[in-house]
């Protein structure tokens, strides 16, 4: 059992990370974005080509991350803006649920692209620390599962120390609050939600590329862990950071313990998707309210 | 979120994860899904040339009406025949057609062609890649046939016909077969539905289909054949462990909640069950888990020996990744995930695994005569073992156009399907119908990882039983 809740709680982290992006999009512009997963795939596919070659099958070259991290950042980035310029700015006016399903549609169009460009294969890939890892609890712990979790603690102080310390994280907050009163007292809120989107099209990138090594990657591999970063971003609250991330480390752990000892194959899924609704409607604010 | 909209989104991302958990399969696998009935062979196209050529015939031997016999004629002169590059001819069936209209009164036959459709999901999501390989492998056959006179003097068309992928364009696709004058209608594949839209719509048509790689299956259907079924594919696997692998101790299955490897699951445990073997745990997965440490740590609990994997290739990468990771290191055999663009890159997790295939390896006879005559006829830019599939399967629709006779009849195309028995063209997995069957027994390849390419090496001839 031990081992299962250390492997739960890694996967956890996956989840988390991903909770804590759409949870940055969702405060400013109460959007769910569902094609945040696939923006974090495009941009890992398009790091895999610059790092490692166009072949999906063989690694031509290593190239390293110097480049190729950075640019795979900045297309997330330039994936969100996008998204915030054609989908969110547009709609604002509109009901929060033409934003979403507008976000569903963006998705179908990343998957659509992406298997053109690189097919269905799993693409090889290498991961951004190498090593044999360590050993816990009957469990060999991979670098690049460490990795994730000392970013995923780094992203989350940064992102914390953005919105108390700075002006911009200030103005962040403010058109979380209120975009009316935010844009009534001069706060450009247009600006807001346009770094809003990128820094959340950012942290998707890194996040896919992060988790990549991890998974057998192909242009498919973010859609389902996103699904479950979905519900630990409801579960946590939507409009908290923390809220989501804890709650996307209890899913992994939770998912885990019920594969473990479900006595009945093949119902984890089920007992899961019936224990957030559960969850939902015992309390329908999330585990944690949003403190702005 | 306002309180109106949060139990939408709620009940809209719940209800995602229970369509997913209860599920129609995603296909992940690349070629593998699109590989999976392939199989098929045909019985050497040198076999099939000279049936042509010497198949002005007539009706002499044709009357035969359930095609396992061939009568005097042009019929016969295309049995026997081997295959170019050694793979074995088709041992001889080929048959009469049942009918003996005149060709002029059957749809899709003229005396100078005869039509045939080949459907696949050429605007799915898999569309580039189905698109390449139909047109690098099945092209290399129709080049080929038609250079040589094609079946019994007439020149083979071949028409594309696009499923989409969905229900619909299943529905969509037989419509356009029903009115494209195809004599034969061929499903490579069909993702969401498609495949099987498209079985049910022309079998209430009454044109026969024979479906590789079908998603499901229905007693009802009276024209529909199936080539590749599922569960037919995983038999061999059980006698295969005992008897290729050396272990017949402990097995385990672990495998995907999908509706294919739920039909190959089902397939294996009966076999393992019939030979008397131990099955002492399973384990069911969701597409793409994230994390099999679970699953795995139960299997090791369990002290099983050998896992069979009946996943896709994602599923199986995860699944032997976590199982290392664990410090767990059983036998593993496995069928639809084996390809070889996945093992190029996971050489290091495969390596030494024995598996089972339903198309050859590089190292065949048959893929070295498909890669010739790729080249020869100009499609030689891609050349995989997923484009020898689809080259197989132009072989095996011509084994079945060849069995139709030299005066080919839709009444009598049911039986010509059903007279290709023992049939290997040393490409595709081994088939084998016969009369009144319409789900054939099939025979995989052993294979082994890996050769110094990094692709699966075969290790012995396609078999039902080892």
């Amino acid at each position: 059992m031990p081992t299962v809740v250390l492997n739960g709680a890694f996967v956890g982290l996956v989840y988390g990370l991903l909770a804590v992006g759409l949870v940055v999009t969702y405060r400013t512009s109460r959007i769910i974005n569902f094609a945040y997963g696939e923006t974090g795939m495009l941009a890992a596919f398009f790091y895999f080509d610059m790092r490692l070659g166009r072949s999906t099958s063989t690694i031509q070259h290593d190239h390293g991350i110097g480049l190729a991290l950075p640019a795979a950042l900045l297309i997330g980035a330039l994936i969100g803006l996008a998204m915030e310029w054609t989908i969110a700015r547009p709609l604002r006016s509109n009901p929060t649920l033409n934003g979403m399903v507008a976000t569903i549609g963006a998705s179908l169009l990343f998957l659509t692209v992406a298997t053109h460009r690189w097919g269905i294969q799993v693409r090889l890939t290498r991961p951004l620390v190498e090593g044999s890892g360590v050993r816990a609890a009957g469990l060999t712990i991979s670098p690049s599962q460490l990795l994730i979790g000392g970013c995923a603690l780094a992203i989350l102080a940064a992102l914390a120390a953005l919105y108390r310390f700075t002006s911009l994280g200030l103005r962040f907050r403010a058109t979380a609050l209120n975009p009316y009163g935010a844009a009534l007292s001069g706060i450009n809120t247009n600006a807001t939600s346009m770094a809003t989107w990128a820094i959340a099209g950012a942290l998707s990138a890194l996040s896919a590329i992060l988790i990549a090594p991890l998974v057998a990657p192909n242009v498919f591999f973010m859609t389902l862990l996103a699904l479950r970063a979905f519900a630990a971003a409801l579960v946590g609250g939507l409009t908290s950071i923390w809220g989501g991330f804890l709650a996307g480390v209890l899913l992994g752990v939770f998912e885990g313990v019920v594969a473990y000892k479900s006595p009945i194959a093949g119902v984890t899924d089920v007992i899961v998707a019936v224990s957030i609704i559960v969850l939902v409607v015992a309390r329908p604010g999330g585990l944690v309210r949003a403190q702005y | 979120m306002s309180g109106r909209g949060r139990p939408f989104v709620v009940m809209a991302i719940v209800g995602v994860m229970l369509l997913v958990a209860c599920s129609v399969r995603t296909p992940r696998d690349g070629f593998t899904a699109a590989r999976r009935g392939e199989l098929a062979n045909q019985a050497g196209t040198a076999g099939e040339q000279a049936g042509v050529q010497g198949g002005t015939a007539t009706a002499s031997g044709q009357a035969s009406t359930n095609g396992g016999v061939n009568g005097a004629g042009g019929a016969t002169s295309g049995a026997g025949g081997t295959s170019a590059g050694g793979s074995s001819g088709v041992g001889g069936p080929t048959g009469g057609s049942a009918g003996a209209t005149s060709s002029g009164s059957t749809v899709g036959v003229t005396k100078d062609t005869i039509t045939i459709s080949a459907m696949a999901g050429f605007s799915g999501n898999y569309g580039a890649i189905l698109t390449t390989i139909y047109d690098r492998g099945f092209g290399t056959w129709v080049d080929d046939v038609n250079a040589h006179g094609g079946i019994y003097g007439r020149k083979v068309v071949a028409k594309k016909v696009d499923n989409q992928d969905t229900v619909e364009g299943g529905v969509s696709a037989c419509k356009t077969i029903q009115n494209n004058g195809s004599y034969l209608a061929v499903s490579i594949v069909g993702f969401g539905g498609a495949d099987v839209s498209s079985a049910d719509c022309l079998d209430r048509a009454g044109i026969p289909d024979l479906g590789l790689n079908l998603s499901g299956w229905s007693n009802r259907w009276a024209r529909v054949y199936s080539a590749g079924d599922a569960g037919k594919q995983a038999k061999p696997m059980a006698s295969y462990i005992r008897d290729v692998i050396g272990d017949n101790g402990r097995i385990g299955i672990i495998h995907t909640n999908d509706p294919v490897n739920n039909a190959s699951r089902a397939g294996l445990a009966d076999e393992l069950h019939r030979l008397g073997m131990n099955l002492v745990h399973e384990e069911t997965v969701s597409v793409n888990q994230a994390s099999y440490v679970a699953p795995m740590t139960n299997m090791k609990n369990a002290r099983v020996t050998t896992v069979a994997l009946i996943e896709n290739t994602n599923e199986v990468i995860g699944t032997i990744r976590d199982a290392k990771s664990i410090g767990y290191n059983p036998h593993y055999s496995g069928n639809f995930w084996v390809t070889d663009e996945s093992s190029s890159g996971e050489r290091a997790l495969y390596d030494g695994i024995k598996a089972l295939r339903n198309y050859s390896s590089t190292n065949s006879p048959g893929y070295a005569d498909y890669v010739a005559k790729a080249k020869k006829y100009g499609h030689g830019d891609v050349i995989t073992t997923g484009t020898a599939a689809l080259y197989g399967i132009g072989l095996l629709a011509g084994q079945v156009l060849q069995n139709a006779g030299p005066n080919p009849t839709t009444a009598g195309l049911p039986g010509a399907i059903e007279s290709i028995v023992n049939y290997n063209n040393g490409l595709t997995m081994t088939l084998s119908f016969g009369k009144g069957v319409k789900v054939a027994e099939v025979g995989m390849w052993p294979i082994q990882c890996c050769n110094s390419d990094n692709t699966w090496r075969g290790i012995g001839d396609p078999k039902t039983f080892f």
